[in-house]
């Protein structure tokens, strides 16, 4: 095994005990006749091992929980004068029951007849299209015999009579 | 950090408080520690543990037990306290400087007496001040917490070799700055 590979060792597998026997034995072998292996592992011992050894710190100050549940606290109440609010805008369906299914009905009965209406009016919109479309195609056909198209039928003639 | 009982959680979830007070008492100790090392500071750490909670308690209900509980706290500590660091760095570069007075002004005493900290806690923050905050999550996870590889890869949601190769990464990096302080004490 060469130093590059037992120096990648070193600085992860190795040091973490993450490697098999077979692969540990291998770099134990390499850093009995290597030096600067040898010196390299315990620079590493030295500056990344010992300083964090122990080293889980203080833990936390008691004065976080009272300030989360403070904040938890603040939350659910403003989600509870959501609802409230909510609630209040929505109180019409508080009526009595007899009211709110009069206004339902006339509710449902005004969109129906509205609905109805409007389906009519379209059908006469389409109907006139129609009969537009039909009396301007009869107009293109029939040429100067309708009195609708008097000016193109006129233009025609003063053409034919300028050229003839 | 300790296991939590599966009935805690999803007494939790139904908004029992004395369950989410089990399970911060269980958990806060790494969160809290986790996010002082990541963001070396303990005012930081300190806002940085609350908003961890307050997401913890919001997204309980998401929880789908598909996931190891401990993982997704781990990710949500380290992903939370990576963003505060950026976001303050990103804060810091626009102010010009950073006053570290104002850190400790109006906290209650203990955040007064976490700042009176050890020459070792002073060697710890020193070689972590080196870092970036990848490199630092994987060095705490694992030199502090004592994570295998497999749980900083769950936790960071990456895989196995760019653990190992973060890991790599962040060790040159303090042999760096401790071959440095070495040669600013000589």
């Amino acid at each position: 095994m060469n130093c590059k590979k037992v120096r990648e060792l070193l600085l992860t597998d190795y040091l973490d005990k993450q490697t098999g026997l077979e692969l540990r034995t291998e770099v134990e072998e390499h850093l009995k006749i290597c030096p600067e292996c040898r010196r390299l592992e315990d620079e590493i011992r030295r500056a990344i091992v010992l300083p964090f050894k122990d080293a889980k710190g203080p833990q936390a100050p008691h004065y976080l929980w009272l300030n989360i549940k403070e904040r938890i606290a603040e939350r659910e109440s403003s989600k509870r004068s959501l609802l409230d609010w909510l609630r209040e805008k929505l109180q019409v369906f508080s009526l009595p029951a007899p009211a709110l299914t009069f206004a339902s009905t006339m509710v449902i009965l005004l969109a129906v007849f509205g609905l109805i209406a409007k389906q009519n009016m379209d059908k006469n919109q389409i109907g006139d299209y129609f009969s537009q479309q039909i009396s301007f195609y009869s107009v293109l056909n029939n040429g100067s015999e309708n009195g609708d198209n008097k000016e193109s039928a006129d233009l025609g003639s003063t053409v034919e009579k300028y050229l003839f | 950090m300790e296991d939590i009982p599966r009935d805690i959680i999803e007494r939790a979830v139904k908004g029992e408080m004395a369950a989410f007070e089990q399970i911060y008492r269980a958990t806060s100790d790494f969160v809290y520690r986790t996010a002082l090392r990541i963001l070396n500071n303990s005012a930081d750490a300190d806002d940085a543990t609350q908003d961890i909670f307050m997401k913890i308690y919001d997204n309980l209900k998401n929880f789908q037990f598909r996931a190891n509980f401990k993982t997704w706290v781990y990710r949500i500590t380290v992903n939370t306290a990576i963003n505060t660091y950026k976001r303050n760095l990103r804060q810091i570069s626009r102010r010009g400087d950073y006053d570290t007075a104002i850190e400790t002004a109006g906290h209650p005493p203990e955040v007064i007496q976490a700042a009176k900290i050890t020459d070792s806690e002073k060697i710890i923050s020193s070689l972590l001040d080196a870092l970036t905050a990848e490199h630092r999550a994987v060095i705490v996870l694992r030199e502090i917490e004592g994570l295998s590889y497999e749980d900083i890869a769950q936790s960071l949601k990456i895989n196995l070799n760019t653990v190992r190769s973060r890991l790599k990464r962040a060790r040159e990096a303090l042999l760096e700055q401790s071959k440095k302080a070495v040669q600013n004490e000589l």
